[in-house]
């Protein structure tokens, strides 16, 4: 019972207590960069989360095997394994998104969550907790570009485009701010949403630390 | 001396093992890449010059080496009559390279104009090349240089996006005639 719910810590810690984008702050190149669209913000986190799962998961079965003063370049081939997997298999089936995302794709080799949680969680747990951690992290990455990028889209285009669907028909009646779309854009909307995220985790701790003091 | 040897042998073996990884997936894919590849080609050539029936690869003439936007030349006939020749240009955007594919037919005029592959445009304003609105302006046109304001109007706001696709269909004008003054 106790490995299971260690199982399920492992997996939520990446969605909200450590999610990569928000509270850890890592991987902003990508994320800023392709965030300009709701489609090209999911297949992104599809990538990653492809990426990391299976990187965690070759890095923790073979972590007995490497000595510790080759395990970088030893987790850095991993990587690029599967980021290159990634690159082709996009291009073979996503050919449009593949051309979108372009040089974002290869660069997931050094997105740092992915080599930070080979080293700090794959090589030190069992393959099932890293198996749970990288899909824990990789939906966290995943939903926070997809949370930045409706809201850029939305904001930039007055509209958002869901698999060739256009959600709101023929647009909005609003002017679109074109700065949500451009780099600006990009630092504004994460900017604000860490500052919520942060102010209603602190409310939750302080709230929970006068009751800590009520109880005592 | 024992470490110096165990360190690259763990090292060659991940290596190993991840181009064994790559071979598999590059065996899958390699052949459906091309083949999407060469499908949107044909698909793209079909929209431009609907007329033609057969597409010949012209890329190798000399006279285009003059133009290097120029990627490729197909030329479009029915039965033996050339009825256009189609060009894919690249030209530098506002985001990065656009694709265009600049269809002149045999009097010397643009038949159509599509902006092909990914568009890496600002959303909502560079994108917008990609709308009919915009494109079949240069259906007709001719004697290059084409300017803006005279021959066709630009975008509002994404002048370099515009720009990018002007400059694709002069360099295909102009191709067109250096092929013709061969």
């Amino acid at each position: 019972m106790s490995r299971l719910r260690k199982l399920v810590d492992d997996f939520r810690n990446g969605i909200i207590p450590e999610n990569p984008l928000l509270r850890l702050v890592l991987g902003m190149c990508p994320a800023l960069a392709i965030s300009t669209a709701v489609m090209n913000g999911f297949w992104m986190g599809v990538a990653v989360t492809f990426v990391l799962t299976g990187s965690n998961l070759l890095i923790s079965l073979i972590r007995g095997l490497i000595p510790s003063r080759v395990r970088i370049p030893c987790f850095i081939v991993v990587i690029a394994t599967f980021v290159t997997v990634v690159d082709l298999t996009m291009n073979a089936f996503l050919p449009e998104m593949h051309q979108i995302l372009g040089i974002f794709v290869p660069l997931i080799v050094v997105n740092c969550i992915i080599l930070a949680r080979a080293e700090t969680f794959a090589s030190r747990k069992p393959a099932l907790n890293s198996v749970v951690d990288g899909l824990g992290m990789g939906l966290g990455f995943t939903l926070a570009l997809v949370i930045i990028s409706s809201i850029r889209e939305i904001l930039g285009t007055a509209n958002l485009v869901v698999a060739g669907w256009r959600v709101f028909g023929a647009g909005l009646p609003f002017n679109p701010a074109q700065v949500m779309v451009m780099p600006p854009g990009a630092f504004v909307t994460l900017g604000l949403i860490v500052g919520a995220l942060n102010l209603a985790t602190r409310r939750r701790s302080r709230r929970a630390a006068c009751r800590e003091e009520a109880r005592s | 001396m024992k470490e110096s040897l165990r360190l690259p042998l763990v090292l060659a073996t991940v290596c190993a093992l991840s181009a064994g990884i790559l071979t598999l997936t590059h065996g899958v894919t390699s052949e459906l890449i091309a083949a999407r590849a060469a499908e949107a080609l044909a698909a793209g050539l079909r929209e431009v010059l609907p007329e033609a029936e057969t597409f010949h690869d012209r890329s190798d003439v000399p006279a285009i080496a003059a133009f290097p936007e120029i990627g490729q030349v197909h030329e479009g006939r029915r039965g033996d009559a050339v009825v256009g020749v189609v060009f894919r240009v690249t030209t530098a955007g506002y985001g990065g390279p656009v694709e265009v594919l600049v269809a002149v037919d045999a009097t010397g005029s643009v038949a159509a104009v599509r902006v092909v592959g990914a568009v890496r445009e600002t959303p909502g304003l560079g994108t917008r090349i990609t709308e009919r609105e915009f494109l079949d302006q240069f259906t007709g046109t001719a004697r290059p240089p084409l300017t803006f304001g005279r021959d066709v109007q630009a975008i509002t706001g994404a002048t370099d996006s515009s720009r990018a696709v002007l400059d694709a269909v002069n360099v295909g004008l102009k191709a067109h005639a250096a092929l013709g003054a061969r």
